[in-house]
């Protein structure tokens, strides 16, 4: 079921209603009802793949119970690669076997061996790397001991499927999230206002912005070899502000669905187009998944507290794992490199952690030098974008050898230039409201300091007519992190 | 929790009543008409835009002309199964047109009007029945199709209101074909294929739709005619090479009779208003031509 269907408007007050008034004083009816709500949610695409969830809830819970009881560190060790093996694994074969098996034959032919491949017709779960590394977060904290673990296998279940987040995240931290299902939750009027609002903005962000980039990015990226270099750097313009729109809407109806059952989820994006270097960008895209390489990969390699060497070779390693997580392509991969080389500078001159806080904190206007920073990182991402967009490398040197060529400086030639305009005049719009509410943790997050309640409605009811008026309906965009 | 209640009732209040000016405004331009049926023929006349000039001059032949401008597969499939569940259908004239499969089609169709004839026999469950009869077909919010044609009502009351703008590209509705110069007609005929052949490939979901109009009729012994309807002169030069997505084809293949009167009118501009439509006239002469057949092939 997806966020922007006719399917979720009738699903969420149903379960909103369940939640809040036939199990309002009791933990664990809340905690099965979230249960029964999410395996309902996740089957509506295929109910098939509910195995696997369960497959990875049991497992981990077990695990889990082992590692307390445990004291031998082998046997504690063995319990974690259980956990490890049988959660990569399913990932490894859903999503990547088709990927090795084709690299193998490819490797084997350059030897003059050709084999045959039994290659799979594969179906990627839904939402299978969040809930993977959502559950796996788990199991390594509770053998790190930095986390008890449950006894409560509904509490633990609601953790692993809760809906709002269970297929494009936020990567929630067991030490996070799972404390909230084994506590009592009362309902909170600013709360639930505030994730209402916050579920507006996502669904502006998905309908009227990414799913109307989406037209124009899938058109040059679909045809590349038909459009001049122009047309073709606008193409890479519009799936910029698609993949950001679709990805933090998501997050944003996600974070906003949650706060009205009482739950707070990380903040996932906090504006990263406004950010002066890649390392800013991120601190600040998919903030999820960053910290969680961070946290799990980066630091137990090492991190930054280690030789020069080491810390260039744990900086590649994660940026190449978290481009290998989003698909089995090597346009993932190289948009994982062509992160590192711009992250690498900043990290060797110690210069990485510069910017902190948000740019011209408590300033209507950014400074020369930050305007200049912030379109330099804004154009070195929207160039490693058109790997991650395109269908695989030769198609990714082919659109930005064209976007590099004469023709850069012809005028766009492609048809439905009207829209496009007015689709750039909308995205303008978008990204001032954005810089304007760049402080808060969503751009619309500070509007009841800013107007009255009756100017409020009114903005949302704009927003509302907006969606209608301008958005776009069509069913065949989903959202693009569905895929990962 | 009812302070918060109370604040979503009231919003959703305020919500309900635009959507009530909406689908007030909707029902005048766009659902007027389309709504209309009648259960007491035995035979129906099913097409697009193209089967409009016939009005209800097939009813003296026993047809109860059922066509929707802009009606797609996916919209007749639903009208059929309407049809079976409220008459005893007997015969069906369908469009076979050239650019039924088109993907054209697919994006300019009716599937917000349509819903209107959604049975629990169309949806694939009954909860999709009333989602989409009830939730989808009363909720302009979630109609695409809707959307455009109040979008282009609001966008010309106010081009009217500020600019005194006239729509500059109307045809006048009494001008026929013919007069139009040779090159005006040439430049929309060719306007015109453009628009309704975007791409060599046919839609996938129009052609599952329309498998499936044969399989209810055959399933319903009902006897499927298939009908290609005239075309001026320009319009046939001008798509003459062009890719025809077979659903005339496909229809003969199951072995139902398909009736091309794509040329009956070829060199005749004066019983077309534009490349593709016939104007009054010409659909008082057609309707006589296309029962004549099938008085003689019966």
């Amino acid at each position: 079921m997806s966020f922007n269907s006719i399917d979720f408007a009738i699903f969420l007050p149903i379960v909103f209603f369940l939640y809040w008034f036939v199990a309002p004083k009791n933990i664990t009816y809340q905690n099965s009802i979230i249960v029964s709500a999410s395996y309902i949610f996740y089957g509506w695409w295929d109910w098939r793949f509910l195995s696997l969830l369960l497959i990875s809830t049991i497992i981990d819970f077990t695990v889990g119970l082992r590692l307390q009881n445990e004291r031998k560190p082998v046997n504690r060790k063995f319990f974690l690669w259980i956990s490890i093996l049988v959660n990569l694994g399913l990932l490894g074969f859903f999503k990547y076997y088709n990927f090795f098996l084709e690299n193998f034959v490819t490797a084997f032919s350059l030897f003059g061996t050709n084999i045959k491949p039994n290659s799979l017709n594969i179906i990627l779960p839904v939402g299978i790397s969040f809930y993977t590394f959502q559950t796996l977060s788990y199991t390594i904290d509770v053998y790190k001991k930095k986390l008890e673990p449950t006894k409560d296998f509904i509490a633990f279940s609601a953790f692993v499927c809760f809906f709002p987040q269970l297929v494009a995240g936020p990567i929630e931290r067991a030490t996070h999230l799972l404390p909230q299902f084994n506590n009592k939750r009362l309902f909170d009027y600013s709360k639930a206002v505030d994730g209402m609002r916050q579920i507006l903005w996502g669904l502006f962000k998905k309908i009227v912005i990414a799913d109307n980039c989406a037209e124009f990015a899938n058109l040059f990226f679909s045809n590349s070899s038909d459009y001049n270099g122009s047309s073709l750097l606008l193409g890479a313009l519009f799936f910029s502000f698609q993949i950001y729109g679709d990805f933090s809407g998501y997050s944003d109806i996600a974070i906003g669905t949650s706060r009205l059952f009482g739950f707070d989820l990380k903040q996932n994006f906090n504006f990263p187009y406004f950010s002066r270097d890649i390392a800013e960008f991120w601190r600040r895209w998919h903030i999820s998944l960053s910290t969680w390489f961070r946290d799990y990969l980066y630091i137990p390699l090492g991190g930054s507290y280690c030789t020069t060497l080491m810390k260039v070779r744990n900086t590649f390693i994660i940026f190449v794992v978290s481009g290998f997580w989003h698909g089995a392509n090597w346009t993932f991969i190289i948009w994982g490199i062509l992160n590192t080389l711009y992250f690498l500078p900043l990290l060797l001159t110690n210069t990485n952690r510069k910017h902190l806080t948000i740019v011209a904190k408590g300033k209507y206007f950014p400074s020369v030098k930050e305007t200049i920073s912030m379109f330099l990182t804004f154009s070195l991402t929207v160039f490693a974008w058109i790997f991650f967009r395109a269908e695989n490398l030769g198609h990714a040197i082919n659109y930005i050898s064209e976007i590099f060529s004469s023709s850069l400086f012809t005028v766009p030639a492609f048809m439905g230039k009207k829209d496009a305009l007015k689709n750039l005049i909308v995205i303008s719009v978008f990204m001032v409201i954005e810089w304007f509410g760049r402080e808060g943790t969503f751009a619309i997050s500070n509007i009841d300091k800013i107007f009255n309640q009756f100017f409020r409605w009114l903005f949302y009811i704009g927003l509302i007519i907006s969606i209608f008026f301008w958005g776009n309906y069509s069913e065949d965009i989903e959202f693009i992190y569905f895929q990962f | 929790m009812t302070k918060f209640l109370a604040r979503i009732i009231y919003f959703l209040f305020i919500l309900l009543v635009l959507n009530g000016i909406f689908w007030f405004t909707a029902n005048k331009l766009y659902f007027k008409n389309y709504h209309n049926y009648s259960t007491q023929f035995n035979a129906y006349l099913l097409a697009d835009s193209h089967g409009l000039p016939l009005k209800q001059l097939t009813e003296k032949y026993g047809v109860y002309n059922f066509s929707g401008g802009g009606d797609s597969f996916v919209d007749i499939k639903r009208k059929i199964l309407f049809l079976l569940s409220k008459t005893t259908v007997k015969t069906i004239y369908l469009t076979v047109d050239d650019h039924t499969l088109s993907q054209y089609r697919e994006r300019l169709n009716n599937s917000d009007r349509s819903l209107f004839f959604v049975t629990p026999k169309s949806c694939n469950n009954y909860y999709q029945y009333l989602k989409l009869r009830y939730v989808k077909y009363n909720l302009i919010f979630f109609q695409p199709g809707t959307r455009t044609v109040l979008k282009h009502y609001i966008t010309t009351k106010i081009n009217r209101f500020i600019f005194n703008d006239v729509n500059r590209n109307s045809v006048s509705v009494n001008k026929t074909w013919s007069d139009f110069s040779a090159e005006e007609r040439k430049e929309r005929a060719k306007r015109r294929k453009q628009r309704q052949y975007p791409s060599p490939h046919k839609s996938i979901k129009l052609h599952q739709s329309f498998k499936d109009i044969i399989n209810i009729c055959i399933n319903n012994n009902i006897e499927l005619v298939g009908v290609k309807f005239p075309l001026s002169s320009d319009y046939i030069k001008i798509t003459k090479n062009i890719i025809n997505y077979d659903a005339g084809n496909i229809l003969k293949l199951y072995g139902f009779r398909v009736l091309n009167f794509k040329k009956v009118f070829i060199h005749q501009n004066m019983f077309f208003n534009n490349q593709d439509h016939l104007n009054e006239k010409g659909a008082q002469m057609f309707v006589k031509i296309l029962f004549k057949n099938l008085k003689i092939l019966k």
